[in-house]
């Protein structure tokens, strides 16, 4: 809705709860009404939890544009490149972990339309194993809020989402995209989707298959082609939605994936038959009914998980299977014209089989929340709490975050959260080196900070800082060689400050922009429970404190041209900052044209990712590939 | 709009800019310690992630130095696991297991002489003037390398996995396999190259041999996480015959068996690796008792074990390594037989063993 458009009051509320839009009214006189400001929020996502109950959360999502520009990668490369989160990545066919605000990968919690996706034994989810193709929406939510999700989102989540279904449209959808890059990678995908009158479907394929043997310098300084490293992937994810009334639907989705690879050798390795398959199965099931002033929900997921894992150099071959189940049933009421308040209870149960033994652990919890809109919808606060029993434990988890709308191009916004993670499967049976006696990480986190937006005709303005302050006791880290067991140190504080900039010219067919995010971390030991640690007032290994990331490029009609810039700055990988690695910088260049071909519309898209040829690596020893090409063609028809 | 936008900019350039710490951090400089009177520390560095170093601790100048492959190397890397190293002639020869090499360093400069490929090599023990064995994890063979050469010149295979910790006595190599279905280590003829005997001790998976003032051998086996207990034997080579076994706890992690000056005193390490302090520090014996010490003789902290254990053959001094975890600078504690600390010094990564080349 586009500002000052004119309002009715009794519409009010249901623009407040339907408006897609950034509403900002301005007054006219009336002969019936007084004036009235209507202040509506962009609904983000498809989750209630993010678009109505955050409202002093960070959220960042990546535009749809950014999305199609990567429809053939997995979402480790877009968060790479799009965002200053530190992505771990183990090189090419390695895994890829987040670390949010020098959060560890298992304090990054991954939902996959509300449910959590982590792998339940490790704790972490391999977002190189994620195709972006399958994704409609991808939100980072920035710092804790355990009080709505749970148990371990201590530093920021991704939500990934697929598009809410349609009805009554009766389109039918068809696109096919297939592409090729270096190192002998060919990619491909199909989309479909129907909207019938009661009925919606959709299905998201995609595979691929690649070399990935680039060459690297090795430790002597001379050219080798990297062995061991070919990759192939098939993704498949359906959804069937039926439309029971007007104000109810039941959603049905499948996911299921295998993608086997080959581990490079590293730096140090000679030589490396090291292979890794990973099989997920994620079945979703939901209702949803939207009343006059309230809804109901229900979801109910099963998730299964396979890792195998072989080398047969040292005589490795383990294959870690776990399944999870997970059902959330939650109700949202509007109270009076300015509350909402939100009831709902997750659970979820995570087994694993241990050496002829099955693990479990359970998690059940109660919550609710509460927002409400005062000074004319200026002040947007929202409280919520949550009990969960984990096992046999009870802890209490609350959370308070708030935004306010001091003038209209600008607003603050804070949160606060006691922040919890209980040791995962791994962590407590892992065999061998896993550690009965581990304590779940506890703490609190804060952050605040005030967004700028302006807007004239022709140019579009946005600046957000943040700052935060993360303190958790019992931070587990894992310790050993050949073997690793997992201990509690004892405390580790985190505190940074983001900025995330844009800057859009628009006239007549041109576009314009710029996009710098920034982000300064310090994730340092505060206290330790290991004699003499050398660690106390030294950076989290792999948690780089300085990262950015620029954006700038231009579109004409059907052209857009976008070069990504990102900066990555030391990364320790001892506990005491004795060993690092160089900060690096890579670029990568992006082009995009969407036209049509009689009634079809054609996309095109090229990209050049390490313009510069950067020799570097993100994680010790496992060296990155240089300059290389993906290019993609997709048929919407 | 104007005046808005510039005040934003402005304010955006502030944050782009704005940062507290330095971020480079300091540079590393070093010196090459003397060519004698060296403990060398191994520091096994990081599995699978590098970061092997070469320590040493000069007694004549009391100055530690490292990590000395790299500053003799030009900043090389060689790494991981460093898991021992033996001086042969004017040679150093170091087993890296992880990354498949056999490395040779010159003893005086410390500049890279030569490498050998070997699959996951961990011990070597010269044999002859011109042969020397390599033990392997992960199979059965025992590596024979031309020590002048640098090269592989055959392999003895063993029936069973994992060959280990040896040891000479009488023109023979005694050799381990740390395989946990195997309670025999193996005599080998060291001039024909087979295997000539098979010893049984007294428990499954050994790993070390060592020899006392009697000329005794003593056999430490054991895999408590693959729960076999540890367990030491104390046998005679010359026929094989066992004098004396020794049973561990059940849940003692026993490593690195190392004999006094006067080798009369077996000094080893209990690991207990979930933060408790039983089963957990250095321990002592002397080859008479009857039975283990029941109290250590050094003990670890909470959170804290140890990982390397070596007695200076010509002072006493018993040196303990404490890895921290693999995740950080090691560390390296001096003790004299009394249990006083003379001295101590940080390392590199996962100090695991001591090199006495003096």
């Amino acid at each position: 809705m586009a500002r000052g458009q004119f309002i009715s009051l009794p519409g009010l509320v249901l623009l407040q709860l339907l408006l897609p839009v950034l509403v900002s009214a301005q007054t006219q006189k009336d002969t019936t009404l007084t004036e009235v400001k209507v202040r509506g929020k962009h609904k983000v996502s498809n989750d209630t939890k993010l678009n109505d109950f955050s409202p002093g959360q960070k959220i960042t999502t990546i535009d749809s544009a950014t999305l199609q520009q990567y429809q053939l990668q997995s979402l480790a490369n877009v968060l790479t490149q799009q965002v200053p989160v530190f992505v771990k990545s183990y090189g090419f066919n390695g895994l890829a972990t987040l670390n949010f605000r020098g959060a560890s990968s298992a304090q990054s919690a991954v939902y996959w339309n509300g449910v959590p996706i982590q792998n339940a034994a490790l704790g972490v989810a391999d977002v190189s194993t994620m195709p972006a193709m399958l994704m409609s929406k991808v939100h980072l939510v920035y710092g804790g809020s355990s009080a709505m999700w749970g148990s371990g989102n201590v530093g920021g989540a991704l939500v990934v989402e697929n598009e809410a279904p349609v009805f009554d449209t009766g389109r039918v959808a068809l696109s096919v995209s297939a592409g090729a890059g270096s190192f002998g990678q060919y990619l491909g995908g199909l989309k479909a989707s129907r909207a019938g009158r009661r009925w919606y479907t959709a299905a998201n394929l995609f595979c691929q298959t690649a070399a990935n043997d680039f060459r690297y310098a090795n430790n002597q300084g001379a050219q080798q082609r990297i062995g061991n490293s070919r990759l192939s992937s098939a993704a498949g994810l359906v959804q069937a939605a039926y439309k029971i009334s007007d104000s109810s639907t039941f959603t049905l989705s499948a996911w299921a994936q295998t993608y086997s690879r080959e581990i490079p050798e590293t730096l140090t390795d000679l030589y490396s038959v090291k292979k890794q398959v990973d099989n997920s199965v994620r079945l979703l099931a939901g209702w949803e009914q939207k009343g006059w002033r309230d809804n109901r929900y229900a979801r109910f997921s099963f998730i299964r998980d396979e890792i195998h894992y072989r080398d047969s150099a040292v005589a490795i071959r383990s294959d870690n299977i776990v399944h999870q189940y997970f059902h959330e049933v939650g109700w949202k009421r509007q109270v009076g014209t300015r509350g909402q308040l939100l009831v709902f209870s997750p659970t979820q149960v995570s087994w694993l089989a241990v050496q002829e033994d099955v693990k479990y652990q359970s998690r059940v919890a109660l919550a609710v929340a509460y927002d409400h809109k005062l000074f004319g919808n200026r002040l947007d606060i929202a409280a919520s709490a949550r009990a969960e029993a984990i096992n046999e434990k009870i802890i209490f988890l609350p959370g308070l975050n708030a935004s306010f709308l001091i003038t209209d191009w600008l607003s603050v916004k804070a949160n606060v959260q006691r922040t919890y993670r209980a040791p995962t499967l791994n962590e407590l049976y892992y065999f061998p080196g896993g550690n009965l006696g581990l304590k779940p990480e506890q703490g609190w986190s804060g952050d605040a900070g005030y967004v700028v937006r302006l807007r004239s005709r022709h140019i579009t303005i946005a600046h957000e800082l943040s700052v935060y302050n993360r303190n958790i006791k019992d931070w587990i880290i894992w310790l050993g060689n050949a073997v690793w067991t997992p201990y509690n140190i004892a405390e580790v504080r985190s505190r940074g400050v983001e900025t995330d900039n844009k800057l859009v010219y628009t006239h007549r067919k041109w576009q314009a922009h710029l996009g710098i995010a920034t982000s300064y971390v310090l994730a340092t030991t505060v206290a330790s429970y290991a004699y003499n640690d050398g660690s106390i007032g030294k950076q989290i290994p792999y948690t780089p404190r300085y990262n950015a990331r620029l954006n700038i490029g231009a579109g004409y009609g059907p052209l857009y041209l976008n070069y990504n810039h990102t900066y990555t700055g030391y990364r320790f990988f001892t506990t005491d900052e004795s060993a690092y690695l160089v900060p690096y910088q890579t670029g990568n260049l992006q082009l995009m044209y969407t036209g049509q071909i009689a009634r079809h519309v054609l996309q095109l898209t090229a990209q050049v990712n390490n313009l510069w040829n950067e020799r570097y690596q993100v994680v010790a020893n496992r060296p990155m590939p240089g300059v290389n090409w993906l290019a993609g063609i997709k048929l919407v028809f | 709009m104007g005046r808005e936008a510039v005040k934003a900019l402005i304010a955006l350039l502030c944050c782009i800019v704005a940062g507290c710490v330095k971020d480079k951090p300091g540079t590393r400089a070093g010196v090459l310690p003397n060519a004698s009177g060296n403990v060398y520390v191994v520091c096994e560095g990081s599995f699978s992630a590098g970061g092997a170093t070469l320590y040493a601790y000069n007694t004549e100048k009391d100055s530690v130095y490292g990590d000395l492959y790299a500053l003799a190397n030009g900043n090389q890397q060689w790494g991981d696991v460093f898991q021992s190293m033996q001086r042969i002639g004017d040679k150093l020869f170091l087993c890296i297991n992880n990354s498949d090499k056999v490395i040779m360093l010159q003893a005086d400069n410390w500049k890279l002489s030569g490498s050998i490929s070997i699959p996951k090599p961990r011990y070597i023990l010269p044999v002859s003037a011109t042969k020397a064995y390599v033990s392997t994890l992960y199979s059965n063979k025992l590596y024979i390398i031309d020590i002048q050469a640098c090269t592989v010149t055959g392999t003895i295979e063993l029936p069973s996995m994992n060959p280990e910790g040896m040891c000479i006595y009488n023109n023979a190599a005694f050799v381990c396999t740390w395989d946990t279905a195997v309670n025999s280590i193996y005599k080998v003829d060291v001039t024909g190259d087979r295997v000539m005997q098979t010893i049984k001790v007294g428990g499954y998976g050994p790993q070390e041999a060592l020899l006392d003032k009697e000329q005794m051998m003593w056999v430490l086996s054991g895999n408590q996480r693959k729960n076999r207990q540890a367990a030491l034997t104390r046998i005679d080579p010359s026929n094989g015959n066992i004098l004396t076994t020794y049973l561990f706890p059940a849940d003692a992690d026993v490593l690195k068996p190392v004999f006094n000056k006067t080798k009369d005193t077996l000094y080893f390490i209990e690991v207990n690796y979930n933060g408790g302090i039983t089963n957990n520090g250095v321990y002592r014996m002397a080859i008479t008792d009857a039975d283990l010490p029941a109290e250590p003789f050094l003990q670890a902290q909470r959170y804290q074990y140890f990982w390397a254990l070596g007695i200076d053959p010509q002072t006493n001094e018993i040196y303990v390594g404490d890895p921290k975890g693999f995740v950080q600078k090691g560390s390296v504690a001096v003790y004299n037989p009394a249990g006083v600390q003379l001295r101590s010094f940080n390392v590199g990564l996962g100090p695991g063993h001591f090199y006495f080349d003096k």
